[in-house]
């Protein structure tokens, strides 16, 4: 194996074959967890070995092998690399200056960007400076889908080496300067990033999973920066920004300038069984007016059930249709119903980020549930109102009693557009 | 909570006598049902010489070439067809390593196995063999765990050193125009000899395979040879 393929990274190797010369030898595990994700469980072999359950998924490490890396060298020139030459506006010059201030500074820091405030382009100038400093940098997203969307529009801003990197990959590991890859790859490395940039922390795969933020934390060299990049920041990160530990850059404003639309909370204790007559109402105008919508709902199993309702209460000649996480069509029914061939779609959660309909209403059924954290219905109500045309919207919330995760969301939405008004007062007084 | 093995969603659990008494979970609760749903067995309108399903029990049409060729009868049978499940199970289980997965079909093979020394009068037991370097990475053989622990075990094939290419990886077409991969182990001989071998495999693809096996074993002697796998 080339020795470069093993800078920075965590490599299982067979103990019983040859080791490279240059590369340090790691052991699999260590105080009783596995070194590369710090899972405690594991599975016995038969003859006395074992591996590690916890990180399978890619790819097995036992007992039989070792993990082997070489400490990042930082082989790279320097210089600026960037081709991209496009024009930032105002406000997205503001905060990129604002990102690379603190990353020269050395500082974690957080940006809070509403969705759809051109967050990519944002990035490049630090990207740029960081690259030209000859350090290696990776930009971390959530899904696959996303990855394979941002990796090509990097590569074409870049004039530089860039490897992707998700699950099911047929091409091999190579090394580069820049990685853009899913949060699962960063098991595979080991103190090689200068700079992490990290889209959508606050969602799955990262919500509330300790082994892939340790992951992350030892993927970063020890002076490594970080940056995290979400619309609705978790109290955790917000805590962390409150006790000084990251910076905050803010862009609160939608890039048409439109507000997000509050939560409209209907409390009923007729759901679950069945639609309170307000909600119906809502649901016959926007029918009438010819809005499309979706109806959010906290778990898959619930979407068969709220499905037959819908049936039973809707005119026969509204279509629709439900979506959820392993739903091989769910891409195409989106498309379906950006084509108009839908009124709305029934879907849990999967949809709360990363879709933008024109004059889109949303539905959230049950939003007192545990599934529907804060983050999550700032997510939904996020969804509504994105177009420039259609700035307006409803979000209704149906619950059954008040929760804190409702309490919050709403807290948050007042804050986020009493921001952006201070923005626009300030951008007033610049004039 | 329970996770199924393969796909790592929710398994439905309730509390059994069994369970309270022993501590050890059913089978059917190491998979969600969803999953066990998607394996399809193979019933009884298979071929009768390799076990593919095809709802009619006449020679299929694989069958006749090699027996065309000049090869004698396999008699193979296998439990389920390879379908789409059934590949993602041999991923996990073969290629990523997942020992836990030969709990999902140990019991069902052991049956099937003592079930055919019966019918079949067999008197050795053969497994496949994986090469050393493959062994040294996985350390099991993958078709071990689906023996009966009382029955006549013979290892008594052994795969040819060198260099050996991932059988999945290869067409069907250079599948099929394979070498032996196989010899058989000297110590071995005089426990063959005479005697009717059942071998197992896990999945039975293009036969070659099995056939090299049939062949190593027929000529070292043995009197009559049959073979079972997992899928077909």
């Amino acid at each position: 194996m080339e020795e470069k393929k093993l800078y920075g990274r965590l490599q299982t190797w067979p103990k019983n074959q040859t080791i490279p010369p240059a590369a340090q030898v790691l052991p699999v595990r260590e105080k009783g967890r596995c070194f590369r994700c710090q899972g405690r469980s594991r599975a016995p072999l038969p003859n006395g070995h074992s591996y590690c359950l916890d990180c399978l998924m890619i790819g097995r490490v036992s007992s039989l092998d070792c993990l082997l890396t070489i400490a990042e060298p930082n082989d790279f020139s320097s210089g600026s690399k960037l081709r991209w030459q496009g024009k930032l506006t105002r406000e997205q010059q503001r905060v990129s200056d604002q990102l690379l201030k603190h990353a020269q500074a050395g500082r974690n820091q957080l940006l809070w960007a509403v969705t759809g405030a051109g967050k990519t382009e944002m990035l490049y100038p630090l990207v740029d400076w960081a690259l030209s400093q000859r350090q290696r940098v990776a930009i971390i997203a959530p899904r696959v889908d996303v990855v394979l969307e941002l990796a090509p529009r990097i590569q074409a801003a870049f004039d530089v080496s860039l490897q992707v990197l998700y699950g099911d990959q047929e091409a091999p590991y190579d090394y580069s300067q820049l990685v853009v890859a899913t949060a699962h790859q960063l098991f595979r490395f080991y103190k090689a990033f200068d700079l992490v940039i990290i889209d959508e922390v606050d969602a799955f795969p990262f919500r509330g999973n300790q082994s892939l933020q340790k992951a992350v934390a030892r993927a970063a060299k020890v002076d490594g920066c970080f940056l995290y990049l979400t619309a609705t920041p978790d109290r955790l990160l917000q805590r962390q920004v409150k006790a000084g530990k990251i910076d905050m850059v803010n862009l609160p404003k939608r890039f048409h300038g439109g507000k997000i639309p509050g939560l409209t909370v209907v409390y009923s204790a007729a759901w679950p069984d069945r639609f309170p007559k307000k909600v119906l109402e809502s649901l016959k105008r926007w029918l009438k007016d010819g809005k499309p919508f979706f109806i959010f709902v906290p778990t898959v199993a619930d979407l068969a059930r709220v499905w037959q309702q819908l049936e039973k209460v809707l005119p026969t000649t509204v279509k629709g249709a439900t979506v959820h996480a392993n739903d091989p069509k769910c891409v195409d029914k989106v498309q379906a119903m950006r084509a108009g061939d839908y009124d709305f779609l029934l879907t849990t959660t999967i949809l709360e980020r990363g879709v933008t309909l024109a004059n889109l209403q949303v539905l959230i059924l049950g939003a007192d549930d545990p599934t529907f954290t804060t983050e999550t219905l700032v997510q939904m109500a996020g969804r509504v109102g994105r177009d420039r045309k259609y700035r307006e919207g409803e979000v209704l919330a149906l619950a059954k009693g008040p929760s804190r995760s409702i309490r919050r969301a709403e807290k948050m939405i007042r804050h986020l557009n009493q921001l952006a008004e201070e923005d626009e007062d300030a951008d007033l007084f610049a004039l | 909570m329970l996770t199924c093995l393969l796909c790592e969603g929710a398994v439905p659990f309730e509390l059994s006598l069994p369970y309270l008494l022993t501590g050890r979970l059913r089978l059917s609760d190491r998979l969600c049902p969803d999953c066990w749903a998607a394996f399809e067995r193979v019933d009884s309108s298979a071929c009768p010489n390799c076990g593919r399903q095809m709802g009619r029990t006449t020679l299929c049409s694989d069958c006749r070439l090699w027996q065309e060729r000049g090869q004698g009868a396999l008699n193979n049978q296998a439990l389920y067809q390879y379908n789409d499940q059934m590949k993602d199970y041999m991923a996990r289980y073969k290629f990523i390593g997942d020992y836990r997965l030969r709990m999902i079909f140990q019991k069902e093979m052991k049956a099937a196995i003592r079930k055919r020394m019966k019918d079949d009068q067999i008197n050795a037991i053969v497994p496949i063999p994986l090469s050393q370097e493959r062994l040294d990475q996985r350390d099991f053989n993958q078709v071990r765990p689906f023996l009966p622990n009382d029955c006549p075990i013979i290892n008594a094939l052994a795969v040819r050193p060198g260099k050996h290419r991932d059988q999945s990886s290869r067409t069907r077409f250079e599948r099929l125009a394979a070498k032996q991969p196989f010899v058989l182990k000297e110590e071995a001989r005089q426990a063959i000899a005479f005697k009717r071998v059942l071998i197992v495999d896990d999945v039975y693809t293009t036969g070659r395979t099995l056939y090299h096996a049939a062949n190593c074993l027929l000529a070292a002697g043995a009197s009559a040879v049959f073979s079972q796998t997992l899928a077909r």
